[in-house]
């Protein structure tokens, strides 16, 4: 089973920004910690303008999963980010329709067809409103985290090679 | 019934079209359906132009296709699902 990294270090509260600013953070953030590589951060960003990723979901909460090419990629992260006031993002397979998008989870992959479980969690999850909404409401890195821990099979230790 | 072959395609070809590929294929054995699932970005469905029979993808299609283009986006949110799997089937059972 494809495992996920995910830690306090990988979640942002109330994030402000505009949207390229927001991505931009979130992806500079996994280069620190180790997790991608450099060209992590431009193949969001163009990826994200290409094929945008804005998801609308049952309630009133849109979500965004910015990701791209393996080769970027170090280990298979997600790093999550509630942003402040919600953040218009292009609706995914739409040429004109955005969302206003109030969680990203940007997903870090580093192989092709291996993370089936973990994306059929997160789609599951997105169709949750209550789960969506409390996730929202978080205070702390630590509550979000453990949210997540519980809905979605992550189990990944980030190894010994930091 | 000749076997189908259904394109599953996004931008990266790693992330929603895995979903995807598996509700289909999921769905097609539910319906015992024999298909042939080929999960691919949506920039290399030209190398499949001859051959494919229906396109599936969660990304946006700016070309036209001699076969009918399916958005997939209700598999990851949920919305308008049933409709989506009902398009899906009725192209697999032609």
């Amino acid at each position: 089973m494809a495992e996920f990294y995910l830690d306090e270090t990988l979640v942002f509260l109330q994030m402000t920004g505009t949207r390229e600013e927001m991505l931009r953070e979130m992806a500079e953030n996994l280069v620190k910690e180790n997790l991608v590589e450099a060209s992590f951060v431009s193949g969001i960003i163009e990826r994200e303008k290409e094929y945008p990723t804005g998801l609308p979901t049952a309630s009133s909460i849109s979500v965004a999963i910015p990701h791209t090419d393996i080769e970027h990629v170090k280990k298979n992260a997600i790093s999550i980010a509630l942003l402040q006031e919600p953040a218009a993002f292009q609706v995914m397979g739409e040429a004109s329709m955005v969302t206003p998008v109030s969680i990203i989870f940007m997903l870090a992959m580093q192989q092709s067809h291996a993370q089936l479980r973990l994306l059929r969690d997160l789609m599951n999850f997105f169709q949750d409103e209550t789960t969506l909404q409390v996730l929202y409401e978080s205070k702390t890195k630590e509550d979000v985290v453990k949210l997540i821990d519980r809905k979605l099979s992550l189990s990944a230790s980030k190894g010994g090679d930091r | 019934m000749a076997k189908k072959q259904v394109l599953v395609a996004c931008g990266a070809g790693i992330a929603t079209s895995t979903v995807v590929n598996s509700a289909i294929e999921e769905m097609a054995k539910e319906h015992k359906i024999d298909v042939n699932l080929i999960q691919i970005k949506i920039a290399e469905v030209n190398a499949y132009v001859d051959t494919a029979d229906l396109l599936v993808t969660t990304a946006m299609v700016k070309t036209s296709y001699p076969f009918p283009v399916i958005n997939a986006r209700s598999f990851l949110t949920g919305i308008g699902l049933e409709e989506t799997k009902d398009q899906i089937l009725d192209e697999l059972k032609k």
